[in-house]
């Protein structure tokens, strides 16, 4: 298997679990054992793909853009919980929550949201400070869409080449290097530490043209290719100046307290600034003095 | 994709662990069954010839993965495997 890429397979849905698990989990070696009769064709076994749910026909559908729809959901329960009250000798062996008033430790889980949420797996701890934890927890959930898109996230650097001249018509080179980034911020009285990525960008050509949201962040080209097309280059039509940026979408995760990521149901827009592009139009002719010998020729 | 174990390579452990299995079963407008399945894979360790260990993979949180499936002449065939979660 090279690059992560396995090559699809007909073969009996029993073995097919266990060939393909090992690659979701990042294994990418030879499969020893597997059956002779095992073949290998066609689409393959991918990794990364934007999945969502289509809420028109409930069928899991892969989007080329667009926020991802996870199926797994969280949950938390307060440990060592009985009733309304905590078993102290249930938490005698477990960490304290004691760095400010009201610390509860919480166990998260996770599972399908399909699934009966009574059979999600342990997910990790964390300490939650409040009163009421599940509550403050209900109430971060129902804020950090906008928290995130008030984080100072860094969209990118936006390059284009050539810049700041290029030719009309030629094809300008567009791309964006960005990076993950984290926050970490008090929300409620309780850390909170969120992870902006960045997921797609719209490229903002200045002369009334956008293209994206798109996936490719685009790459630099060398100069001797200066001018011809690449995924995310742009041809202009006419002469003059041109402000150009890039808003790049960001997809988040949140933790609490150290706990469980989740993923933010919403996304994040941050646009480069804008830098001026000038189109220009290159002529050639034939001169057959220099402008010592006649100023009047064209182009002295 | 080769037999790693003909040219000395073997892997140990890695045990799955099919958490959840959760289909609709009804067909997609592809002709194909959707099917999530949520699994963890125990701790793998890759040998190489001689016993050298080249790498050790550690338990990782269970993931997502869609199986999406036809069913012909009695046989299902999964034509597209991604994982969609981790």
């Amino acid at each position: 298997v090279k690059d992560g890429i396995l090559r699809s397979f007909c073969v009996p849905l029993a073995i097919s679990l266990s060939v393909v698990g090992s690659f979701a989990l990042g294994v990418q070696v030879a499969i020893a054992g597997l059956e002779e009769d095992a073949e290998w064709i066609g689409e393959g076994v991918k990794f990364g793909g934007n999945w969502t749910l289509d809420p028109a026909t409930n069928d899991w559908v892969d989007r080329p853009v667009g926020l991802p729809n996870s199926p797994i959901g969280y949950r938390y329960d307060v440990v060592c919980r009985v009733a309304d009250n905590i078993d102290v000798g249930c938490m005698a062996s477990k960490r304290s929550c004691n760095e400010a008033k009201g610390g509860r430790l919480v166990q998260w889980y996770a599972g399908l949201k399909t699934e009966d949420p009574a059979t999600w797996d342990p997910a990790g701890e964390s300490c939650i400070y409040s009163e009421e934890p599940v509550d403050v927890m209900d109430e971060i959930a129902g804020i950090i869409v906008r928290e995130f898109q008030r984080r100072p996230v860094e969209a990118g650097v936006l390059t284009v080449q050539p810049s700041p001249h290029t030719l009309i018509r030629a094809h300008t080179n567009f791309y964006v290097k960005s990076r993950e980034q984290i926050f970490d911020l008090e929300l409620l009285g309780q850390d909170v530490r969120i992870v902006a990525t960045p997921t797609e960008y719209t490229r903002h050509y200045g002369d009334g043209t956008s293209h994206g949201p798109a996936s490719d962040p685009g790459a630099p080209v060398d100069t001797q290719s200066w001018g011809e097309q690449t995924a995310t280059s742009h041809a202009y039509q006419e002469t003059g100046d041109y402000p150009v940026s890039v808003t790049v979408h960001y997809s988040g995760e949140y933790s609490v307290n150290g706990g469980q990521l989740i993923p933010i149901d919403g996304r994040g827009e941050f646009t480069t600034g804008e830098q001026t592009i000038s189109v220009w139009r290159s002529e050639t002719r034939n001169v057959a003095d220099d402008c010592n010998e006649n100023p009047a020729s064209w182009g002295c | 994709m080769k037999k790693g174990f003909a040219s000395g390579d073997w892997l140990a452990g890695g045990n799955f662990n099919i958490r959840a299995v959760e289909s609709t079963f009804t067909r997609t407008d592809r002709g194909r069954y959707q099917v999530l399945i949520r699994l963890s894979q125990r701790e793998v360790t890759s040998y190489g010839p001689g016993g050298k260990v080249y790498a050790v993979i550690e338990e990782a949180p269970p993931g997502v993965q869609i199986m999406e499936a036809t069913y012909r002449d009695g046989e299902w065939t999964a034509e597209n495997v991604e994982t969609i979660a981790e």
